[in-house]
């Protein structure tokens, strides 16, 4: 039955009101995927630049480390003779005092060497958590434009980065070299993990919940005495 | 006399409108995906670069025309520590775009 007061006129707007919703759709689906193409490059682009950046700190300080191989070697052979030239007991006053003297400048060596190794440590753990820091605070940015539609949850992992160093001699202050599998442990790595949902209100409208995540790995390299970094993508974690 | 017709032109126009937007729009959708392939593949040419990996531009060249992207023009700006690349492409004979993107990392330890 057609209601004499009944007419068109409302039929545009219903019209108009669904092919616009449906648009409205459409350009926050394209805007969520840049915005998820924009977070994953960078992550990437910080991931990759401070791991670089430690990487070479930590090569800093094993540099230092080797750098003293030379003083640990001479003061060990010096030892050595000195020791010779004790002779049997009661033995040489002069080359006891010697020994002992030459026992005191290894002691001093040794905690050095163990100052070197304690300080590149705690370097790592800072720097792990600063970067980490730094990409929770980068993600936490571009997901604040999106807070109204979309729930976010993210968490960035970081491989446990060590100093691959080990004593090559022994003694009281020995010389220190890389280990066999350095550039395994010696890796610093970051894993990215994100997962957004749409928030209750929004789910009326578009129903949508994913998962990703991204690693990116840099590992150190050395040929004789040249060092460079290797980037890994995604092998970690 | 009633409003039918007005009604029909009406959504004639509309329709129009529609086909129009639509049209804009999957473009726009095509052309974000797009981007966000070439993107990636850039980044993995400007890894590629700064290890001095050799031929990383034609591999990148290839990988565009297995996606059937045509007219593929690829300017490696690069220097010293900073890959720098230029990608010019057709994904269909309307539609060309072109990115540029870049990465700063120095990987030797001096």
């Amino acid at each position: 039955m057609i209601l004499p007061y009944a007419n068109n006129k409302g039929f545009f707007s219903v019209q108009f009101i669904l092919i616009f919703g449906v648009l409205m759709i459409l350009l926050f689906g394209f805007s969520f995927i840049s915005f998820v193409a924009q977070a994953k490059m960078q992550f990437r682009s910080v991931c990759l630049t401070e791991s670089a950046n430690l990487q070479k700190k930590i090569i800093s300080f094993e540099r230092q480390l080797f750098l003293l191989n030379a003083l640990s070697t001479a003061l060990d052979i010096q030892y050595k003779i000195a020791l010779a030239a004790v002779g049997p007991p009661p033995g040489n006053a002069a080359a006891l005092i010697r020994v002992a003297q030459i026992q005191v400048q290894q002691f001093r060596l040794a905690r050095i060497q163990r100052g070197i190794i304690t300080a590149g440590k705690t370097m790592i753990i800072t720097d792990l958590i600063a970067t980490k820091a730094k990409i929770h605070t980068k993600t936490r940015e571009l997901s604040s434009f999106w807070a109204v539609y979309l729930g976010t949850v993210y968490s960035v992992d970081a491989f446990r980065t060590e100093m691959a160093v080990r004593p090559r001699t022994s003694g009281i202050a020995p010389n220190y070299e890389l280990k066999p599998d350095y550039k395994a442990i010696q890796t610093v790595a970051y894993n990215w993990q994100f997962k957004y949902f749409t928030k209750p209100e929004s789910q009326k409208v578009v129903d949508s919940q994913n998962a990703f995540s991204l690693s990116c790995a840099i590992q150190p390299d050395r040929k004789d005495d040249l060092w460079s970094l290797e980037i890994q993508k995604d092998k970690y974690f | 006399m009633n409003q039918k017709g007005q009604a029909m032109i009406e959504s004639v126009i509309l329709l129009t409108i529609c086909t129009v937007v639509s049209a804009t729009f999957i473009q726009l959708g095509l052309h974000l995906f797009s981007e966000i392939v070439v993107e990636d593949l850039l980044e993995q040419t400007l890894i590629c670069k700064l290890q001095k990996q050799t031929d990383c531009t034609a591999k990148l060249k290839n990988k565009l025309h297995d996606l059937n992207y045509t007219s593929v023009n690829v300017v490696d700006r690069s220097h010293s520590d900073m890959a720098k690349i230029l990608v010019q492409w057709n994904s269909s004979s309307t539609y060309s775009a072109a990115l540029e993107s870049e990465l700063s990392l120095d990987l030797t330890v001096r």
